[in-house]
């Protein structure tokens, strides 16, 4: 029997990340959603599955097709000046009674992006990602990059009365290709799974711990196709370090590239629930370690690779959430977190011993030769009037966040270090037109000002363009303060095709203003059309 | 069936764990990097030197005073230090992969001497004291004498749209006092290509270290002993093909008046007015034209030290060739104390670390940086004689030595033709 039970929980949720979910008793709109996301702090605040049984959430379902552009110089020199996207998203779950109270979730999205104007990347699909070895090219290109990404959570019926374990996985599989000589073709493949528990102290008191384990691996290899021109290029080990040589036949940088990633954490939170209050603590530690290595041209076995480098990753996360529920019905939302992130780069000393026996990379010592720091604090509150049903009237919030960005390259050292302050608040008004017909609008704002800005390079390119127009130029984007405003309208149609299913169709538009003479202007515009049930 | 998948699955899932524990582990209590401290011994050895460069110095011959550097491939930094007066230079490095270079003239039993050498991919990881460098063997170089031949200027990197038929050298007397070309050799060494991803060719062991270089191509310059006399101030043109090449290419230049051509055998490619060079040696015969390659090759000039003029049949004595190990290719095998001027011409000068070549023919390199851009790698003036003469860089490091210029010129800076010349 609790086998079948278990298929069962199987099959629904893959129903679910196809989001064909059963209909719920209630009318699902993307206002109920966010109001759900809003009071469910565990499930959207930890990546304990299990504590899906604690928030409870009734059942959902979203899909939507999306449209985006960005457009605009205010931006890091790896981005895009003029990017489009077209994707699709979908995500749905909740708790299923009649599976013992089993909590399912499911959510799938597909991406293609166009990313034109980047630069000073040619081995990367996400430049930014917190990844310094990285071979580039100074050339504006355009990347296609396409992405697929699945993630789901289950909570499994409560043992004992008090304990439900759960469990999470995620899959990702992405290809970027540029279409600029040098051109890589890089292909991504990420998987993860976290188990997870949850035991009830009492009524009121949780206590939840998780395990969170992902591989993942990205390789491409940049040539050119126009091979009786070679084209100029960079192998960074830090921002302003790096060696330059030349894509092409015989080049220096002809080799496919490997990067292999493991990364292994886990994290703890404690509870309290009542009528009135929803209290979250949680923290959370992750290591990541990366091998970056070479394989070149003509070399065909892994056993003649040459590692590049290692990253070596550790992300702490520590949150508070407090909600609290009024008599009216109203919430006071309170998400105070906090990220340290530090990221050492380890490089390595290597001869090749090519006698006939061996034929490798010998390591002969390696050394911690740069680290990246990340420290972020965000304090974030919402005031959420709700209205009769599962939906709300008017939504506000505001959020401080305080960022210091930094690195160090030990020898020849050299250092850069941005502290940056982000002041937000939006309102959002949720329109109910007549019965079937509700308009939603928010308009947002922020101004985001430097407190402070240093970088101090000694290295020996400094005149180099990999210096001047990728290091120089990025920390200039850390540094300028900018005011940013924006809106969004979402129109939704209830009782499509069945009474608890809505139609919506959104459109929102971000302005980012800098204060400076360099970048002039950064805008995002999204459409979007989906159905929610 | 089932329980083979499930077996599968077990040792599948335990392999991966143990793939990334093994992966995470090594990644742990990586030391951040620190200076060191290190000493490095300079010495001198005139004889044969062994695989591993262990020689015992001449103690007769002192390196004290020779500037050493040493350059960081990673970074790029470079520090230099000057030997004492045991022959030992010390300096503070970050640890790495480095390449050491010596460079000076010292004088010894009143020759005069250049003391320039280099090593490839040395790992300093740890600081060396004093007494260890000099319980070592440290660099080892060969002493050069001072010539007089030089190759004064290279144009190697054609011009755009991929044209390079107007690859031209010269070869210039730069010292006081008549040179015979006849006989010399001008090769083309091996290898051919110098990258960043580059490997250095292993020879045999009983090759021993720094003695010989190898030849690719070598030309020899005919005569029969003092026909080809070259005066102090006067140069010499070889080229690949000798035409007004901007009849193919208005970009390119004009190199018709060239001395020698270096002809392969393709007859489309023959100018009937210029003599062709003797061909004495060839790894492999391209029979379309002797092209050099575009990112830059290095070559040198030389003959017997004893007076002998080498001829074919000298290369067909195996003796007098050789093979890397686990290949077949035969090289010239041209010994150290041959070696009249010699240039190595890289990519670009950021893998300066490369080399290809051992610092006794060239302790640096040259490079114009690019392919297929019209610019030329040429001797820097540092004097002038009373005849208007240039007298040029010579200290066996082309990095000092030479400078880029936009444009190939025949007999630039008032060089002179010699009298027999077309």
């Amino acid at each position: 029997m609790k086998k079948n039970t278990y298929y069962k929980a199987a099959g629904c949720l893959s129903l679910a990340m196809a989001a064909v979910m059963p209909a719920s008793a209630q009318n699902t709109t993307t206002a109920s959603v966010e109001r759900q996301k809003l009071e469910n702090i565990w499930v959207n605040n930890t990546d304990n599955a299990a504590a899906g049984v604690i928030d409870a959430p009734s059942r959902y379902s979203l899909s939507d097709l999306n449209f985006g552009m960005t457009k605009g110089d205010f931006k890091r020199v790896q981005q895009g000046k003029d990017n489009n996207s077209v994707g699709f998203h979908t995500e749905g779950g909740g708790i299923y009674e009649k599976m013992g109270g089993m909590y399912l979730w499911g959510e799938f999205s597909y991406s293609r992006d166009r990313i034109k104007g980047a630069r000073f990347n040619a081995s990367l699909i996400d430049p930014l990602r917190g990844m310094p070895f990285l071979l580039a090219d100074s050339t504006a290109s355009k990347w296609i990059n396409q992405d697929y990404s699945m993630r789901m959570k289950v909570a499994f019926p409560k043992l004992f009365d008090c304990l439900t374990l759960g469990v999470g996985a995620s899959y990702q599989n992405a290809q970027g290709a540029k279409q600029v000589d040098p051109r890589p073709l890089m292909r991504l493949s990420k998987i993860g799974v976290t188990p997870s528990a949850v035991v009830e102290i009492g009524k009121h008191n949780f206590l939840g711990a998780h395990f969170d384990y992902y591989n993942r691996r990205e390789d491409g290899n940049p040539t050119n196709t126009n091979n009786r021109v070679n084209q100029a290029g960079w192998d960074f080990v830090a921002p302003g370090f790096f060696q330059t040589g030349e894509f092409g036949s015989f080049s220096s940088l002809s080799s496919k590239r490997f990067y292999n990633a493991n990364a292994m954490g886990g994290g703890v939170q404690y509870g309290f629930k009542n009528d009135r209050l929803n209290l979250l603590v949680s923290g959370s530690y992750m290591q990541k370690v990366e091998d970056v290595d070479n394989q070149y041209s003509g070399e065909s076995t892994a056993s003649i690779r040459k590692m590049i480098g290692t990253v070596k990753e550790e992300l702490w996360n520590g949150k508070l959430v407090a909600n609290y529920t009024f008599n009216s019905g109203n919430i006071l939302a309170l998400n105070i977190g906090y990220t340290d992130k530090s990221i050492d780069g380890i490089e390595y000393l290597q001869t090749y011993d090519n006698s006939f026996d061996v034929q490798a990379w010998i390591i002969n010592a390696k050394f911690t030769r740069s680290n990246f720091s990340t420290k972020q604090t965000d304090v974030k509150l919402d005031y959420m009037v709700t209205d009769d049903g599962n939906s709300y009237k008017w939504w506000m919030g505001a959020q401080y966040t305080k960022l210091t960005d930094g690195y160090v390259y030990y020898q020849p050292r050299s250092t850069q270090d941005v502290e940056t302050a982000v002041l937000g608040a939006f309102v959002s008004r949720n329109i109910r037109l007549c019965d079937r017909h509700a308009l939603t609008l928010t308009v947002n704002g922020g101004y985001s000002t430097n407190r402070s800005g240093e970088l101090d390079y000694h290295g020996y390119k400094a005149d180099n363009v990999g210096f001047t127009m990728l290091t120089l130029k990025d920390f200039e984007f850390l540094c300028t303060d900018y005011a940013k405003f924006g809106g969004e309208v979402t129109y939704t149609f209830s009782g499509f095709k069945n009474p608890s299913m809505s139609l919506y169709v959104t459109a929102d538009f971000d302005y980012y203003k800098p204060d400076s003479e360099i970048f002039s202007k950064r805008t995002f515009t999204n459409f979007k059309v989906g159905v929610a049930f | 069936m089932k329980n083979y998948l499930k077996i599968a699955f077990s040792i599948s899932s335990a392999a991966a764990l143990c793939s990334c524990v093994g992966m995470m582990d090594d990644a742990q209590n990586v030391p951040v990097i620190e200076p060191i401290t290190v000493s490095y011994k300079v010495s001198a050895a005139t004889g044969f030197i062994p695989k591993g460069g262990i020689v015992d110095p001449d103690p007769s011959f002192s390196t004290q005073g020779v500037t050493v550097s040493f350059l960081e491939s990673a970074t790029g930094a470079v520090t230099t230090g000057v030997t004492d007066a045991d022959c030992v230079a010390t300096v503070e490095l970050i640890p790495g992969d480095y390449t050491i270079s010596v460079t000076g003239k010292v004088e010894n039993d009143g020759t005069e001497y250049y003391l320039n050498g280099s090593i490839n991919s040395v790992s300093l990881v740890k600081d060396i004291s004093k007494q260890e460098a000099m319980a070592s063997s440290g660099l080892v170089v060969r002493p050069a004498k001072v010539g007089s031949l030089c190759i004064s200027e290279i144009y190697y990197c054609g011009i755009a749209p991929y044209y390079f038929r107007d690859q031209t050298y010269q070869i210039y007397n730069n010292g006081n006092q008549v040179e015979y070309l006849d006989g010399l050799c001008f090769a083309q060494l091996h290898p051919n290509i110098a990258s960043a991803t580059s490997v250095p060719p292993v020879w045999p062991d009983e090759e021993g270290e720094n003695n010989y270089v190898y030849g690719l191509m070598v030309w020899q310059f005919p005569g029969s002993g003092q026909e080809y006399p070259l005066q102090p101030g006067e140069s010499v043109v070889v080229v690949q093909e000798a035409r007004d090449h901007r009849e193919n290419n208005p970009a390119s230049f004009d190199n018709s008046m060239a001395d020698w051509e270096c002809w392969t055998g393709n007859v489309q490619r023959d100018n009937p007015d210029v003599e062709n060079m003797p061909l004495l040696y060839a790894q492999s015969l391209n029979k379309l034209q002797w092209l050099t390659s575009v990112f830059g090759a290095a070559f040198c000039i030389y003959r017997a030290d004893d007076g002998t003029v080498l001829d074919e049949a000298y290369y067909k004595d195996k003796n007098n060739t050789q093979t890397e190990v686990n290949k077949s290719s035969r090289y010239a095998r041209i010994p150290a104390s041959y070696i009249l001027d010699g240039v190595e011409l890289m990519p670009n000068m950021d893998i300066l670390d490369k080399k290809r070549i051992p610092g006794f023919v060239d302790a640096g390199a040259a490079s114009v940086g690019d392919t297929y851009c019209g610019k030329v790698v040429a001797r820097k003036v540092v004097g002038t004689r009373p005849d208007g003469t240039p007298i040029f860089s010579d200290t066996n490091n082309s990095t000092d030595d030479f400078e880029v210029l936009d444009s190939p010129m025949i007999r630039r800076y008032g060089q002179k033709a010699p009298a027999w010349s077309k």
